[in-house]
């Protein structure tokens, strides 16, 4: 699984996807941090799931990257971005790819 | 919370929880040396001077310098922090003036006047000392907490 899409739970019990959006839009935890009002640090803590955000955090953090709060806390485990927008059609392929060994004997 | 903090033109990296957990170790176990020589009927004015190097250090309170920075201020997960700190902190912390109030108990027995003068003047001295720790322990606990519990912390704030 893709660990940027899928961070936490950590001490928070939540998953989230807080570094995968930072990364895929190029932003700096001190720039997320500065937007959000809070200390950099405290970013960091939000990623590896060290800490449950109050509810105008979460909200902030959706306005911030255009998201419903959904798509980036969840109590599950997120899929990887891949499968969810390619959906099967990866693992199909990955079977195609795999060579088929028979049995010799 | 300040990864690093500057002594007499020297910076000190306090990122890692291990650094911090050393430092509260050495300031309660200098406090403690302290206090027991003022106790002793030596070095009051050094404990006092140290106390106030040691709040300055930790910070947190009101002042702007210190590792922690000021109560007030902060995010919501300091704030959160804070509170946690000052709720252990002050859970337990009437029990230490229990020591003070026994120490008192100790000069009003049958065998004080038997004991060596050094010594009652120690038993003498001990409630005053005790009181002074439970006033040290008041004002330092919670940023000690803080400081003891908090994780590592990264220093690279720039990166992505």
């Amino acid at each position: 699984m893709n660990t940027m899409s899928a961070k936490g739970p950590g001490e928070s019990g939540l998953h989230n996807r807080i570094a995968v959006l930072r990364a895929e839009r190029g932003i700096s935890r001190q720039q997320l941090a500065d937007a959000m009002d809070v200390n950099y640090q405290t970013i960091g803590f939000l990623e590896r799931g060290d800490y449950s955000p109050s509810l105008k955090l979460a909200l902030s953090l959706a306005e911030y990257f255009a998201l419903p709060v959904e798509a980036i806390f969840s109590r599950q485990p997120f899929q990887p971005l891949s499968r969810q927008v390619y959906g099967s059609g990866i693992a199909k392929a990955k079977q195609k790819s795999e060579p088929e060994y028979e049995d010799s004997e | 919370m300040k990864t690093e903090f500057v002594l007499f033109g020297k910076h000190f990296n306090m990122a890692s929880q291990d650094r911090r957990r050393r430092l509260v170790i050495l300031i309660y176990a200098g406090l403690a040396v302290l206090l027991f020589l003022a106790t002793c009927g030596y070095a009051n004015l050094l404990l006092i001077l140290a106390f106030v190097i040691v709040a300055r250090l930790l910070g947190g309170r009101s002042y702007k310098c210190g590792l922690l920075p000021p109560f007030e201020s902060g995010d919501e997960r300091e704030r959160l922090r804070r509170n946690q700190a000052y709720y252990v902190a002050y859970k337990w912390w009437d029990l230490t003036l229990l020591p003070a109030l026994l120490a008192v108990g100790l000069k009003n027995n049958q065998f004080y006047q038997a004991w060596h003068p050094v010594l009652q003047n120690f038993i003498d001295n001990l409630p005053y000392g005790l009181l002074v720790a439970s006033g040290i322990l008041y004002y330092t606990l919670p940023q000690a907490i803080l400081l003891w519990t908090e994780p590592d912390m990264e220093t690279d704030f720039s990166s992505s």
